[in-house]
Order: C-alpha cells, then structure tokens, then sequence
C-alpha cells in the first residue's frame, strides 16, 4: 500500500517537473485524437466556458497580442480540464494552464478556487460520482505540489449529474469528462 | 391441478390503510414492448359495481395489466371476452374453452363507508372448477386491484406477487438549459398513483428503500451544492441528514435488519465504504484501498456486501464479508461490471455489465458462473429487483429520454414505464408490504 501511495507522489512530482520541460512533451502525450480534440470545438458546446486551448498555439491575432503582454492571464483563461474515459489522471495539455493557475494562487494567497469534477453518463452514476472526484483531486494535487495551500482549494464532484453537453455521443462524453476549475475569490 | 374445495372456500379477510399524503406528480405510462407466447392465457371478467356512482377505476382492467406485465400470463382483451359473468352460477366453462382462456377471474365490489369490501373468484376453465374465493376490505380501488392481482398471481405460481409494491425514482424536468428540477418520486409498481417525496433544483440521486419501506435515504446536493446522505420518513416527511463530510456521500444502502446503512464516504481522502449504525450513528470504515469503492448492496443475509471496485484496473463486482473485512472478486467477464446486487435467493448477482461499449443489465448465475445479458437497449444502468425475484427495474436511454423499463428476470419479457414529462432514473423496487 505504502509503496503504491509512493510510486503515485512520485508520478505527480514527475508531472510537474515535465510542465517545464516542453522537449518531453511529446512523449508523455499519450491522449487519443478524439479526445484531444475536444477542447478545440467547445465554443458551440459550453457558452459559458470558452476553452482558449493552452496547448495549441493562440490563432486569432489579438490572442497572440495579449498573450505577448501577459501569457500568463493568458493561459489561466482555460478553466476546463478535460480527461479520458474512466482515467483521472491529468492530460499533458493540461499542466501549463494548471501551472499558471498555481502559480497564481501561490503568490495571493487570498484567492480561492473551488475545482468541480464530472464524468460523462456512461455507467453508473455513483461510480460517476467517485470518478469526478478523483479528476477533481488529481487538479488539487497538482496545485499543492505547485505551492497552492489546501485552504485555497475546494473539490466537489457532481459525476454525471451536469453534463454541459446534453448529447449522447462520443463528442458531448468528451466535453462532459472535465473538473471546473472556478475563482471563488481573485 | 387437484379440486381442493374445502381449503378453498374458506374465505380469507384482508384488509389494509394508506395514510401516505398524496402531493400531485406525474404518473408513469406503461408501454409493452414484448411478451411471450408460451404464456398463461387467463381472462378477467369485469367487476359487478354495487354502488350508487359510477367506479372511478376499471378494476378488472388493473388486475389484467398486472398480470399481463409479468409475461408469465397473457390476459384476454376485454373486446375478447364471450361474456360479462359476475356470480359463479353464471360461468360457462364451454364459452371460456372456446375463447383458450385458461383461468377465469370473477367479482363483486361494494362501497362502504371505509372505502370498498370485495369477493372475487378464481377458475381454472379446463378443470372446470373453482380454484380460489376470497373477500376483503380495502380503502381505494388500485389497492383493491392490486390485492387480487396479487392473490391471483400466488394461487397460479406460487410465488409471492409484486402488484402491491412500490418504486421509488428520481425525475429531472429541465425547463431551460440551465434550470433543473430533481423530484424523488413515489409510485405504486404499475407506474401509477406517483408522489413526491422531495423536490430540490440541486441532483437527487441513489434512493434506497429500509427494509420496512417506511424510509428512504437517498443522497441530495440541496444544501450548498454538495452531496449529503439523508434519511426520509414517508409518514411524516421528516427528513434527517446522516452524512456531509467532506467530499463525497453516497450510495446509503439499507441493511437487511434495518439497523445500519452501508455507504460511501471520502473524507479520509478516498471513495471508501462504511457501515454507519443508525442507533449509535458510529461509523466503522469496511474498505481501505487506493482506488474508487462505491456501490454498496447487502447480501441477503446481511453477513456480506456487494461492491464496485477498480481495483483491478477496471470496475468490476467484489463481495466483502463483515465479520473478517475479507474481499473477493465476483465478475470477470468484460471490463465494467458495477451496481451489483443479490437477489434475494441468493442465486443470482445483477449488474450493469458493458458489453461492445454498450451497457446492458447482465445476470451472473452464482451457482453456474454464467453471465446472461438482459436488455439490448444502451445506457441501461440501476438495476433494482423486485422483492420476488422476478423481475427488474432499471433506467434506460429511449430516443434522447432517459426512461424506466422493466424486464422478467429470464429476460423473456420487457415494458417501459416512461414519464409524461421529463427523464425518469434511479428506480428502486420497495420491499413486500
């Protein structure tokens, strides 16, 4: 048991020393197409949370400006993190938005987010509820081990109780596989 | 079948009270999707009514439906019948023959001031005899149906009948994107005479029935948008707040002798089961492992659990036994097996199984090892079975509608029970009364 709980600090602590390091970016990005590519259509999707995609390069122009002037504010814009079927572990493309959030919230220490996990409405909805959890704990890991104080960080899983998309399709359980990532206080 | 007259003419009085308050709710509409042709055919003759106003409900009609739901009988359309017999002296057996029914049930029903007192018949048509007389008392006239359907059911199987059961579920009605209304709801098992038990914007999920069927618990997120497990008293309404730690509380699961609920919590930091004493409320933690445990049901006995687990590296079932904390795995085939429960002979495991990326209610015969796929929808998940063993309700996706349906044990037969309004789900099957 001891050993599992080891191997799996070890992971995280390998994850956040390979945000910094873009080289092996590639290797770790083990994320299926399909899946990957669901952040990139969610515009129609969820109106409420545009997914400015941290890991592909800015399009548009004005973008590409802040970005120069602030990448920062930029890349804290994503407030969604995607994850694979019935995984709680963190995608690659998300370590540099997370990164930025984190450091963040370790310089003000008055700011908190509450991180909501959810799970798309396959299988059944307790199992849902405890998978949402464990997205939404693998994001609050993440922000501790970059210097974030448990005080700062809420998790509350809702499984698959709010999907964003109401579909029934391979596209609407990508988009519904995500933890919020929400500023409760700046 | 044997002639057994004196055992059958003594009358059996039954008599029993509703005092739940009815709130207005949706009734479920039954939908029969398939029977089966080896069924038994039997014919309800319309009821002799021997008050001043017209009855409210068409008794013969309730008691064919019943039985027609189980698929193990087939009852003749009313525009079938050759006659209309409510007196035993009336019932020509040749008539009967000629139409293939092969039980024919008569009756009589008189209001009284504490609501109706009833006598029915039962024949068998090819024996050309009386199988079973019986009178009684009862306050409303689906209680009524049901009671004789229930009678009818146990005299020809031989197995307890399920018509005066109940189920409970949750609807969610979304009047615009961003506005949900959960209803836990309260419904005889044929769908009808629906209440509400409790409303909340906020999900409303995992009702599960004491062993009395007195209470409920279920688990709601109406306090600041976070899960709590709460226990409801049906009488009264009362509701009381048994788990809010930190994280998730879920799936409360009521013990055989109603003195515990098994549950899972994860304020130690993990989706763990517990078992919580409702005298006492002490908590005593049943699993410690790194993965997700959820999912509790009891064994029959109330000696072991059943739970989900990926500890494996998928979901699949594990039993648990309480008094020596030991695990063992149940499932094997395919790589999601969850929500599992024991009926109560103890003979089969039911689950949701996924099989090709679709998920289906599955039985696992305990004795045999063989897995048996009940339903060929997808999405199907929450299977609950009925107190008899016989049937199942569970949740299924139809058309973009999340909807009720329910299958025969053997999977031989099936109907869909869905809302007026909105998407059904988390059906659970009430104990006997």
């Amino acid at each position: 048991m001891l050993k599992i709980h080891k191997m799996r600090f070890l992971s995280l602590v390998l994850m956040v020393l390979l945000t910094g390091c873009a080289a092996t970016k590639s290797l770790l990005n083990k994320a299926p197409a399909a899946a990957t590519k669901a952040p990139a259509d969610t515009s129609t999707v969820v109106a409420t949370t545009p997914v400015p995609s941290a890991t592909t390069s800015a399009t548009s122009a004005s973008d590409t400006a802040e970005s120069a002037t602030n990448p920062k504010t930029d890349l804290r814009e994503q407030r969604v993190f995607y994850f694979d079927y019935d995984q709680d572990t963190l995608k690659p493309e998300s370590y540099s938005a997370l990164k930025a959030h984190a450091q963040y919230l370790a310089n003000k220490a008055s700011a908190h987010v509450r991180l909501e996990g959810h799970g798309d409405e396959r299988g059944t909805r307790e199992y849902n509820l405890a998978l949402g959890e464990r997205r939404a704990n693998a994001i609050a890991q993440f922000l501790t081990l970059n210097s974030v104080t448990s005080e700062q960080i809420e998790t509350v899983s809702y499984g698959e109780e709010k999907p964003v998309s109401l579909e029934h399709d391979e596209s609407a359980w990508a988009h519904n596989r995500r933890v919020e990532l929400i500023y409760t206080t700046q | 079948m044997k002639n057994n007259w004196f055992s059958v003419l003594g009358y059996v009085l039954c008599g029993w009270i509703f005092s739940l308050p009815v709130i207005a709710a949706q009734d479920l509409v039954v939908e029969i999707t398939h029977g089966t042709t080896s069924a038994t055919a039997i014919a309800v003759s319309p009821f002799q009514w021997q008050g001043a106003s017209a009855p409210t409900e068409d008794v013969a009609q309730i008691i064919s439906d019943d039985l027609a739901h189980t698929a193990q009988f087939r009852s003749l359309a009313q525009d079938q019948l050759p006659s209309h017999p409510t007196q035993q002296a009336s019932v020509n057996f040749a008539e009967w023959k000629q139409v293939a029914a092969e039980y024919l049930t008569i009756g009589r029903i008189q209001p009284n001031p504490q609501g109706y007192q009833f006598e029915f018949e039962l024949f068998d048509v090819y024996g050309q005899h009386l199988l079973d007389a019986r009178r009684g008392q009862a306050s409303h006239l689906r209680d009524l149906a049901h009671h004789i359907s229930d009678q009818i059911y146990e005299r020809l199987t031989g197995m307890r009948g399920i018509f005066s059961t109940r189920i409970l579920y949750v609807t969610l009605e979304r009047p615009h994107p961003k506005q949900t209304f959960y209803r836990l709801q309260m419904a005889d098992a044929d769908g009808y005479r629906a209440q509400t038990i409790f409303q909340s914007p906020e999900p409303i999920l995992s009702p599960s029935w004491s062993s009395d069927g007195k209470r409920v618990a279920y688990v709601s997120f109406h306090q600041g948008g976070k899960p709590a497990i709460y226990i409801h008293e049906l009488a009264t309404g009362q509701q009381e707040k048994i788990a809010a730690y930190k994280g998730t509380n879920g799936a409360p699961a009521w013990s055989p002798d109603g003195r515990s609920l098994a549950m899972t919590l994860s304020k130690d930091g993990n989706p763990e089961i517990y078992l919580y004493q409702l005298e006492d409320k002490s908590l005593l933690r049943l699993t410690k492992n790194l993965s997700i445990d959820t999912e509790p049901r009891w064994y029959p006995d109330g000696a072991s659990l059943i739970f989900t687990s990926n500890r494996g590296g998928s979901p699949q079932l594990y039993q648990l036994g309480l008094a020596d904390h030991s695990v063992r795995r149940l499932t094997y085939e395919g790589n999601y097996n969850a929500r599992g429960e024991i009926t109560r002979d103890g003979r089969y495991l039911v689950m949701v199984h996924r099989e090709q990326g679709l998920f289906h209610i599955a039985t696992q015969d305990l004795m045999k090892g063989h897995l048996n796929i009940l339903t060929s929808t997808q999405l199907d998940e929450s299977p609950s079975v009925a107190p008899n063993g016989n049937m199942i309700i569970y949740a299924t996706l139809r058309g973009n509608e999340g909807v009720l349906a329910v299958t025969s044990i053997d999977g031989r037969a099936k109907f869909f029970l869905p809302a007026r309004q909105g998407e059904v789900r988390e059906p659970v099957w009430s104990p006997f009364r």
